[in-house]
């Protein structure tokens, strides 16, 4: 350390206003809606039980429960999670009364409380369509049928809060990149492309993490988002004294957002990479890749002995399979001129 | 028959004098039949003053798994008798008119037919046996028309409303088919309903999304097309329907729509509704923080 006390480092202030995250089309044209109801706790363990009187036969109680356990398996978010107890308040019903021109209706939720989803029975005759047949009815489903899974999943979008994917919205990128589909060709029945999908897509996913956050600082976000992300990149004597060594410690988060939910969430295990420009170049070159933390916090680190006058920043690409923005820290520079009392750095030398 | 009439918009004719003996008749217990009335004369229960208000339930029959296998239809009776008619799974019943219940079915077995029972009589009769497959049917409040919306047998295309004279028995397409807006997807379900002074007579095939609203001026015979994205509507007066927010699942809005497509909220966060006939039609709205009423 000390061959460079003549130097000073500088820790390059952020930019003076935060980004704001950018959401794409899909994603802002399917956001909830104003009549999307209020959210449950993060995580929040909701239970259902079966309504006295309408109580669903053997196959479609299957249905409903594997719907519960992949909305909580494919969440992505710190969404609700559903669990069947016979003892629950929330219920959901096999049964004929519900709103004209459906097949599964959620007519209530009131987050935190309590939710009521009601869907209809086997064999109910629809205009269009003749007798409802849901898939899980027979051991072959047949041309036409409803897979009770999908749409189960679907009414438990609606709990979550998600409303129907609006005409606005399309096209999405992929029909399978919803569940809550509503305008045409709406419910998908076999054998058209995901009828049976039992998962949530994408963009449902999108919505989720937008008004819940991501399960954990280290879960991807939904590639139909695209949000702006911030670098920030601090310094400070290597702890292990590595001859003329520094620590830098990058910190990768979502950036100020019009989405207040995720704006400053933390950002973990992601590919960030220590870059330097040479005094008097014009090219930043990967130097190290950062290692993460993983803690929660975002935050990445490397060793790098520093020349003097060279510029270092964190970078972040935007990773492929993922809703997330590049970024680049400011340039921390060496030899900076004006000098910082403050500045941890000073004293290193 | 009627199917073509939906294709033509024609005229054409059918007399219940005529009408075959029911192939496989209903088991129907607690009323009489009236075989020796004419349905004109029978169907005049609808204009009757001093009405029973009979209390309807339609109860789900299910097989071993869970299956709809039809339904029982149980009305109750002046008589302190009760009707009680299985019905299979394509079958209907209407809200009562005067002291007429009208009620049908379509079946492999005995094709559509349409029933009524004289609450007040305890008397029941078939009054119509449409071609097409019968959805829906409701009676007007002179009990003189019989207004019913079909599917076509072959591939369940919408064959509009048609009106059978029940006097003549003539038969006349008064509602043409809807045609499916496309962004709404498949017509799931229709529903047949009065405004609140029986003047006009409202078609409405709703799909997940929304409903799509036709309107028979029954004096004129105009008929009007609401164009204001809806889901089913709650009620309607001679210039407003009362309807259910559209698309984006529940809790919803009630909507106030007037009939150039001009709509307002009347109420938010509304968990059901409902229309009061004693009250003049006053609706009757649950919100997730309390009941309301609106006015028509």
């Amino acid at each position: 350390m000390k061959n460079i006390a003549a130097i000073r480092y500088i820790i390059a202030v952020a930019a003076a206003v935060a980004c704001v995250a950018s959401v794409p089309n899909v994603s802002e044209a399917a956001s909830p809606t104003s009549n999307s109801g209020g959210s449950w706790a993060r995580n929040q363990l909701v239970e259902y039980r079966w309504r006295e009187g309408d109580e669903p036969p053997s196959w479609m109680a299957a249905a409903i429960n594997h719907a519960a356990a992949r909305s909580t398996a494919t969440r992505e978010a710190k969404a609700a999670r559903f669990s069947y107890n016979p003892a629950a308040v929330s219920w959901i019903a096999y049964t004929n009364d519900m709103a004209r021109g459906a097949i599964g209706w959620t007519p209530y939720k009131d987050p935190p409380n309590d939710f009521r989803v009601k869907l209809r029975k086997q064999g109910y005759v629809l205009d269009d369509v003749g007798p409802l047949e849901w898939c899980q009815f027979t051991e072959v489903p047949t041309p036409g049928c409803f897979d009770a899974e999908m749409i189960a999943l679907h009414e438990l979008g609606h709990v979550q809060g998600m409303g129907h994917v609006r005409r606005s919205a399309y096209p999405l990128p992929n029909w399978t990149d919803s569940v809550m589909h509503g305008y045409p060709p709406g419910v998908r029945s076999h054998p058209r492309e995901g009828w049976d999908q039992d998962w949530f897509g994408p963009c449902d996913v999108a919505r989720l993490q937008l008004k819940y956050e991501p399960l954990l600082p280290s879960t991807r976000y939904s590639t139909c988002l695209s949000l702006k992300t911030k670098l920030d990149l601090t310094a400070r004597p290597d702890p292990a004294e590595v001859e003329g060594g520094i620590q830098f410690t990058a910190t990768l988060k979502i950036a100020g957002s019009e989405n207040t939910v995720l704006a400053g969430d933390a950002i973990d295990d992601r590919r960030v990479v220590l870059q330097r420009r040479r005094q008097g170049g014009s090219r930043w070159i990967d130097q190290v890749v950062m290692t993460p933390l993983d803690d929660g916090t975002g935050r990445y680190r490397a060793i790098a002995v520093p020349a003097p006058n060279d510029k270092w920043r964190a970078r972040f690409r935007k990773p492929g399979g993922e809703g997330l923005r590049a970024t680049s820290s400011d340039p921390y520079v060496l030899g900076d001129e004006n000098e910082d009392p403050d500045d941890p750095l000073v004293d290193f030398y | 028959m009627i199917g073509s009439l939906g294709l033509a918009g024609l005229l054409a004719f059918a007399f219940f004098s005529a009408l075959p003996a029911s192939r496989a008749p209903l088991s129907i217990a607690g009323a009489t039949t009236c075989e020796a009335r004419d349905a004109a004369t029978f169907a005049r229960a609808a204009s009757d003053h001093d009405v029973w208000q009979a209390n309807v339930v339609r109860q789900d029959l299910t097989g071993d798994r869970g299956e709809l296998t039809g339904y029982v239809l149980t009305v109750g009776l002046s008589t302190g008798r009760q009707l009680s008619v299985p019905q299979p799974p394509e079958s209907f019943v209407a809200e009562q008119v005067g002291n007429l219940v009208v009620y049908g079915h379509d079946s492999p077995a005995t094709g559509s037919e349409v029933h009524a029972v004289d609450v007040r009589s305890g008397c029941h009769q078939l009054i119509a046996r449409p071609e097409d497959v019968v959805r829906s049917a409701v009676i007007d409040a002179g009990g003189q028309n019989l207004y019913v919306h079909s599917v076509s047998r072959a591939g369940r295309s919408d064959q509009g409303v048609a009106r059978h004279d029940l006097s003549s028995g003539q038969v006349e397409q008064v509602i043409q088919p809807i045609r499916r807006d496309p962004a709404l997807g498949r017509g799931w379900e229709t529903a047949l309903l009065w405004n609140l002074t029986g003047t006009a007579l409202a078609v409405e095939p709703c799909t997940m999304m929304a409903c799509q609203t036709r309107i028979l001026d029954v004096a004129s015979g105009s008929v009007r097309d609401i164009r204001a994205e809806h889901g089913p509507t709650i009620a309607f007066t001679d210039t407003n329907l009362f309807t259910f927010g559209a698309g984006d699942g529940w809790p919803t809005e009630v909507l106030k729509i007037d009939f150039h497509g001009s709509a307002q909220v009347v109420a938010s966060e509304v968990i059901s509704a409902s229309v009061s006939r004693r009250t003049a039609g006053e609706l009757m709205i649950e919100t997730i923080s309390g009941m309301r009423t609106v006015t028509p």
